[in-house]
């Protein structure tokens, strides 16, 4: 499925880099750069596309940061909370669990204040197809298992709060 | 209604009248959208009442507690708040599960004042649990340095649940409480003891120790029943009552029964051989001349002819059902179960041939010999018969071959 990992070393040693200006750069700067790189694939490739590959890019991001960020859990219970933090910390935004149906492996997520959208003016659609592989390639470290994750709700479609439904694609993790 | 409302102001004051009472929608209201002017306003205002209508029952159910209730088809601002409020609880349920199950790190930072006394709940949770934690590692630590035993055994499953240090050295229990081959054949044999509370004397599988039991009923929580054993290692003061037991019942010098034991024993072999119909044969041996011996050669002397017979005894009534005592000074006694009388005579005679034909030194060196007169009587035990009848014929026969010269076997008649 995935062809070659991404390497967190590839972040370089932002330490080292940006001694003087530090290790974060403002929102806007995030969003600019994720939104123009997706308006050029949307161009060419059509939006169809350009949201699958930003999905997919984000399933790498996910497994990535799940890989190198967040302390490995056994536990589902702790394994979320681990998230949480870390997404926190991060500052991608405040994960909160709405259910969490383990034997069949479905789960209805919320992200506060996301990092994509959280103030975006109101579209017509949901936006963040980025945060949905991101989620699945956590969720996939942890269980093994492909995710579906869907956004449900979206600040930019008037919510308040991001919302995802995510369901495993083959059942329960064996 | 015509007459009084002909302006769509009217219908609109209407409108948000019902809205806010709580009433339908005015029908009657549709009319003041006839005029096109009017008509985007009146729109606005249906939006407005279905939005709200919407949100009223939104909010019902989210105030009876169902935050399960599906949210608003309508996206406006009031609606995506509530909806991230809906979130936001959906997620304090999360939490609150989370604590169910022992995760006391959750922490909530959207509910104002009941955030604050949420995390101090979960703090002190997690305290009480780090607390109960080191006084639950403390009491095994103590328990482990007991010398008693303590067991405490699923009663459903039969698993262990606990087992102090001594336990886990004594019937191989494991650091897992997983049992052996050992510890499960023990444990199975504590289990057929009653839970009464009541102390049992029971040996391990081995029977290399013994252990006084106590078996009682014990709540280990709330959802598992259980049973505590509680055993004390009483294998020394076994072997002191048990040695004890053996001198009482044995002659110290010839290493026979003394008369207690005999008497203690052959009156089970009188109702053996009266349930069988079998005969029970009794034989007094009195040593001849002993007294002679003893003043002649000293006591030491005798003692050690006293032993030299017992011995013989001991060679010609091998059985194991066969009883032989020390009946008092020179005097022996053998109960024969199943041995006729002729067959008695002959193994008395045996005795005595084989303590006759043997030479017993002296103190000074001196060859002696001994001889020895029996009494035999026998008899196939009934209800009308006694024990004490029998020795006394015994007895009687024995002063015969006293009385008609010594070293000889005499029956009685």
């Amino acid at each position: 499925m995935i062809e070659q990992e991404f390497q967190w070393s590839r972040l370089g040693n932002i330490e080292t880099g940006r001694g003087n200006l530090g290790s974060e750069a403002p929102v806007e700067m995030y969003r600019l750069l994720q939104y123009t790189i997706f308006d050029e694939l949307s161009h060419r490739y059509g939006n169809e596309t350009a949201e699958n590959i930003y999905r997919n890019a984000g399933f790498r991001a996910g497994l990535a940061f799940s890989q190198n960020i967040i302390e490995r859990k056994e536990d589902f219970y702790d394994f979320v909370s681990e998230c949480q933090e870390k997404l926190k910390s991060m500052k991608i935004g405040i994960l909160r669990i709405e259910k969490a149906d383990l034997e069949n492996m479905e789960l209805l997520l919320s992200v506060s204040e996301d990092l994509d959208c959280s103030g975006l003016p109101l579209q017509e659609n949901t936006v963040c197809v980025y945060d949905e592989g991101f989620l699945a390639g956590i969720l996939y470290d942890f269980t093994g298992k492909h995710f579906d994750v869907k956004e449900v709700d979206c600040w930019a479609t008037g919510d308040r709060t991001c919302r995802f439904a995510a369901k495993a694609k083959h059942g329960m993790v064996t | 209604m015509d007459q009084e409302f002909c302006h769509p102001r009217d219908y609109i004051k209407l409108i948000l009248e019902n809205l806010l009472d709580d009433q339908d929608f005015p029908e009657e209201a549709a009319t003041f959208a006839y005029g096109q002017e009017w008509l985007p306003l009146y729109e606005k205002c249906v939006e407005l009442y279905k939005s709200f209508d919407e949100m009223k029952i939104y909010v019902n159910a989210l105030s009876k507690g169902n935050i399960e209730v599906d949210t608003p088809p309508r996206e406006n601002h009031m609606a995506s708040s509530l909806k991230h409020f809906q979130a936001q609880l959906r997620h304090l349920v999360w939490q609150a599960e989370c604590i169910a199950r022992g995760k006391y790190n959750q922490k909530l930072d959207f509910m104002g004042a009941l955030s604050e006394v949420f995390n101090k709940m979960s703090i002190q949770l997690k305290e009480r649990e780090e607390q109960l934690t080191a006084q639950q590692q403390g009491m095994t630590r103590i328990f482990d340095t007991l010398d008693p035993i303590f067991i405490v055994q699923a009663t459903d499953c039969r698993n262990v649940l606990y087992a102090n240090q001594m336990a886990k050295e004594r019937f191989q229990i494991q650091e897992n409480m997983c049992l052996t081959k050992h510890s499960t054949a023990t444990l199975q044999e504590f289990l057929q003891l009653p839970q009464d509370g009541k102390p049992k004397e029971l040996a391990d599988v081995d029977k290399q120790h013994w252990y006084r039991i106590t078996s009682a009923r014990f709540p280990w929580s709330h959802h598992q029943d259980s049973l505590l054993f509680h055993c004390v290692d009483i294998t020394s003061q076994k072997l002191h009552a048990d040695m004890m037991e053996q001198a009482a019942k044995t002659d110290e010098m010839t290493g026979l029964h003394n008369r207690r034991a005999f008497e203690c024993s052959v009156s089970n072999l009188w109702d053996v051989c009266q349930k069988n119909a079998r005969p029970l044969s009794i034989i007094m041996f009195d040593i001849d001349f002993f007294k002679k011996c003893n003043d002649t050669h000293g006591h030491q002397h005798g003692d050690t002819c006293l032993i030299a017979f017992s011995r013989v005894l001991k060679h010609v009534f091998s059985r194991s059902s066969d009883i032989v005592a020390r009946y008092g000074g020179e005097e022996f006694i053998v109960a024969l179960p199943f041995t006729s009388k002729d067959d008695a005579i002959i193994l008395a005679d045996k005795a005595r041939k084989r303590l006759e034909s043997q030479t017993i030194s002296s103190p000074n060196g001196e060859a002696t010999y001994l001889t020895v007169s029996g009494g035999v009587a026998s008899l196939v035990p009934d209800e009308n018969d006694t024990l004490e009848n029998l020795v006394f014929a015994a007895d009687q026969a024995l002063y015969k071959a006293k009385q008609s010269g010594r070293n000889r076997v005499v029956s009685a008649s």
